[in-house]
């Protein structure tokens, strides 16, 4: 199981849109204000109840599923459609607001991604219920992508705290059959909840946590590049513990793994528990996915082997989709980052060196570059690894994915002076930003732009290409 | 690997023990010193320090074979202090007090010492290098904010240029709180094996060991998750590997007070010193050191270094 995660969300006051009874409920009146080009109406009704809790979200999800139809039939069949997706497009505004909630303290509303998602399944169903996939439906799909895996890893990470909660593995909801148990889920959170949700909208939640986002958007848009690159990218989420020796791609590079793997956890593994180094007790007194980061190899074969099919699917997919075009510079970018966790250094130095004559956006640049480093190292190549990181960091300066990766080089190398005079530039340069970040958002536009970490900017990043679909969304129902 | 490389320095700061009746002020000069390998060791007879050994008194293994000793007081060579400061969100509430306290700490070295002090919040900063401790401290920039990148931080603590002249002593104070590292334990597990320094943790539980103090940083938005256990056993295994611990920070939550009483038993420790004969050189060495005479002490050292 990856990252779990405690999120803390601000506390605030205030509230509009009340029913006389003050529960927030969304109304035909709601529906109507948005359709008159009220935009605001949704993310107004979030934001201006910050103090609403997962369990009041979730019956004004409920209350969404009972006005949502009769007032998108109210107009009569040949208004529907539109009002179907005016209906649901609020609803998408609505998953949105909720995802980019400030943060605060741990929350035993650990379910509210679901809430989220269960506005999602219920604005996806009722564009479904078109047996003719409008151009505004793919729109709403971007979109839909973007919210849903536009946190990121928040996204997966509240998940993950609720699918914790459960006692549930999880992956990302996009890709659906990784919830073993949707309806558990389900049933967990609607039980939690009002327990009023109507059986259908628990139906179309667990089917959609059940078969994915991506699996509907892909059997109404089989065709469209970004949904291929999204589910080859959801794959990668899903396994990205997986590789050849079944750790994190940070640690599957360079000399550590060598001299770790062949020296140090080799005698780990045979020293006498009591008298062993320290180390042993590293990889024995957690009990938990340290163990497995330190204890090389551990994932079951056979699920290790599924989870590097997915890979190689997702490889074959990105490379696919590396032609002129929008996507070409990511696609080369995680295509060479699968290559890494294939041990194919060679390969994947040919798509950063691909992805360095592309890029235009800097941030690319660092990418390649610094990738290109944990390539280097992967070949021996310590001056060549040494200079990709430099290089990135002239790019980034203050690039901590380069920043930290050259120091443990250097360390590992015995230049311990080489790396206490970087250290001396990278850590006490007064441009560092330094951020009191207390909401999501900001933490990980702080993490992606600053810190430069790669894959999550990229995460960033390749969203972006998502959002893009709510302005044309917004356009389309006009 | 060069000779230098090979110099293994285990840290301890000035000390008065009673092996070799050397001046804090004064540098002894090592025969061999560029191939030698030194190993701070701390002993212990129930959690009292022992200062009356001998050099006879110690034994050492590298690798399993014995190797012949010079046993020096800690105070024998002067000391390079890295201070590492938790930083985040946690912190909001002591940063004066935190000022005030490095400025003290400053003072309980010696004119030869040096210090630096690195910060960690999101992210990992050097308030000021390696300089006398005597100098006027620059502390401005100390301010608190974000979450924490607590093993970031102790990757950029370790490094230091190899002076066989100086030992280099690493003090982190810590909630235990870590969610924004971008490195994770085991290659910081790695860093220490490496590094010359002798790594002490002080856990601070005034700001709540991992809660806040009324500030919302506790989520984990990069890196390895937070071990079911904290991870305080994770940092007490690291430090182990330079041959430190991890220690309860002093409950009234100054850093001074939780300094001087580490400091006072790392004075009291003694400096091992040997050339590796008999064994490989590259590699990773196992170090055993014990007190034959002595079954019952507890002994503190490093647990092996890498050869070149």
């Amino acid at each position: 199981m990856k990252s779990a995660v405690l999120l803390a969300f601000v506390l605030g006051a205030g509230v509009l849109f009340a029913a006389p009874d003050d529960k927030p409920q969304v109304t035909a009146d709601t529906l109507d204000a948005y359709a008159k080009q009220e935009l605001d109406v949704s993310a107004n009704f979030i934001e201006s109840r910050p103090l609403l809790t997962a369990d009041q979200l979730d019956e004004v999800a409920a209350e969404l599923e009972r006005v949502g139809p009769g007032w998108s039939d109210h107009h009569g069949a040949l208004a529907a459609p539109k009002r179907r997706l005016i209906a649901a497009t609020f609803a998408l505004e609505m998953a949105r607001s909720i995802v980019m909630r400030p943060l605060r303290p741990p929350d035993p509303q650990a379910h509210m991604p679901l809430v989220s998602q269960r506005f999602l399944a219920w604005g996806c169903a009722r564009l479904r219920d078109d047996p003719h996939p409008q151009e505004a439906e793919r729109l709403w799909d971007f979109a839909a992508i973007g919210i849903a895996g536009a946190p990121g890893r928040g996204g997966g990470q509240r998940t993950a705290a609720f699918a914790d909660s459960l006692g549930l593995d999880w992956d990302v909801y996009l890709l659906g059959e990784s919830w073993p148990q949707p309806q558990h889920a389900v049933t967990a959170m609607t039980n939690g909840a009002s327990g009023r949700s109507a059986r259908d909208s628990k139906s179309e939640l667990a089917q959609e946590l059940a078969e994915g986002h991506l699996a509907h958007a892909l059997t109404r848009f089989p065709d469209v590049p970004e949904f291929q690159f999204a589910r080859a990218r959801a794959i990668m989420e899903a396994n990205r513990d997986a590789g050849i020796v079944g750790v994190p791609i940070e640690e599957q590079t360079g000399p550590l793994d060598r001299i770790i793997t062949d020296e140090y956890l080799a005698r780990l593994s045979s020293a006498d528990a009591a008298a062993g180094p320290a180390e042993r007790r590293v990889v024995s007194s957690t009990g938990t996915d340290h163990d497995r980061e330190f204890a090389i190899g551990t994932q079951p074969p056979a699920d290790e082997v599924l989870r590097l099919g997915e890979l190689r699917h997702a490889r074959a997919t990105f490379e696919q989709l590396a032609v002129p075009g929008p996507l070409e510079a990511y696609a080369h970018l995680y295509a060479g980052i699968i290559a890494l966790k294939f041990a194919d250094a060679s390969g994947a130095l040919q798509h950063f060196d691909t992805l360095e004559r592309l890029a235009r956006d800097p941030g690319l640049h660092y990418d390649a570059r610094a990738l290109s480093g944990v390539a280097h190292e992967r070949q021996q190549e310590w001056d060549q690894a040494i200079t990709s990181y430099r290089s990135a960091l002239a790019v980034m300066p203050h690039g901590r994915f380069a920043g930290t990766r050259l120091t443990i080089l250097l360390l590992r190398l015995g230049r311990s002076a080489d790396a206490e005079t970087f250290e001396d530039a990278f850590l006490s340069d007064p441009a560092l930003v330094n951020t009191t970040t207390d909401t999501y958002t900001q933490v990980v536009r702080y993490q992606a732009t600053v810190n430069a970490d790669p894959l999550l900017a990229l995460e960033t990043r390749v969203n972006s290409l998502f959002s893009d679909a709510f302005d044309q969304l917004k356009k389309a129902i006009q | 690997m060069t000779a230098t490389r090979r110099l293994i320095l285990a840290c301890a700061c000035a000390a008065t023990v009673s092996v070799t009746p050397t001046s804090a002020q004064q540098v002894p000069v090592f025969s061999s010193r560029a191939t030698a390998v030194l190993v701070n060791v701390l002993v212990h007879e129930r959690n009292a320090p022992v200062t009356t050994l001998a050099s006879t008194d110690f034994a050492l293994t590298d690798n399993g074979v014995p190797q012949t000793l010079e046993v020096e007081p800690a105070d024998a060579l002067p000391c390079d202090l890295t201070l590492v400061l938790d930083m985040s969100g946690s912190t909001l509430t002591v940063v004066q007090g935190y000022k005030d306290d490095v400025r003290s700490i400053a003072k309980m070295l010696r004119p030869a010492d040096r210090v630096r002090l690195l910060t960690f919040d999101t992210q990992v900063r050097e308030v000021f290098p390696f300089e006398s401790a005597a100098a006027g401290l620059q502390l401005d920039q100390l301010r608190a904010g974000g979450t924490s990148a607590l093993l970031d931080g102790l990757l950029f603590a370790l490094p230091r240029t190899p002076n066989p002249d100086r030992q280099h002593l690493v003090v982190m104070f810590t909630d235990g709180a870590n969610n924004s590292s971008l490195v994770n334990a085991k290659t910081v597990a790695d860093a220490a094996a490496r590094s010359d320094g002798l790594l002490e943790i002080a856990v601070t539980s005034k700001v709540g060991a991992g809660q806040s103090s009324g500030i919302p940083i506790i989520y984990s938005v990069v890196g390895e998750p937070q071990p079911a256990g904290g991870w305080v056993p994770i940092l007490r295994s690291i430090a182990a590997t330079t041959g430190g611990e991890v220690r309860d920070a002093d409950k009234s939550g100054s850093l001074k007070k939780t300094f001087e009483t580490l400091f006072a038993d790392i004075r009291r420790s003694y400096v091992l010193r040997f050339i590796p004969t008999g064994v490989a050189g590259p590699g990773w060495h196992d170090l055993v050191v014990t007190v034959p005479g002595h079954p019952t002490y507890k002994v503190q050292a490093r647990r092996g270094y890498f050869g070149g």
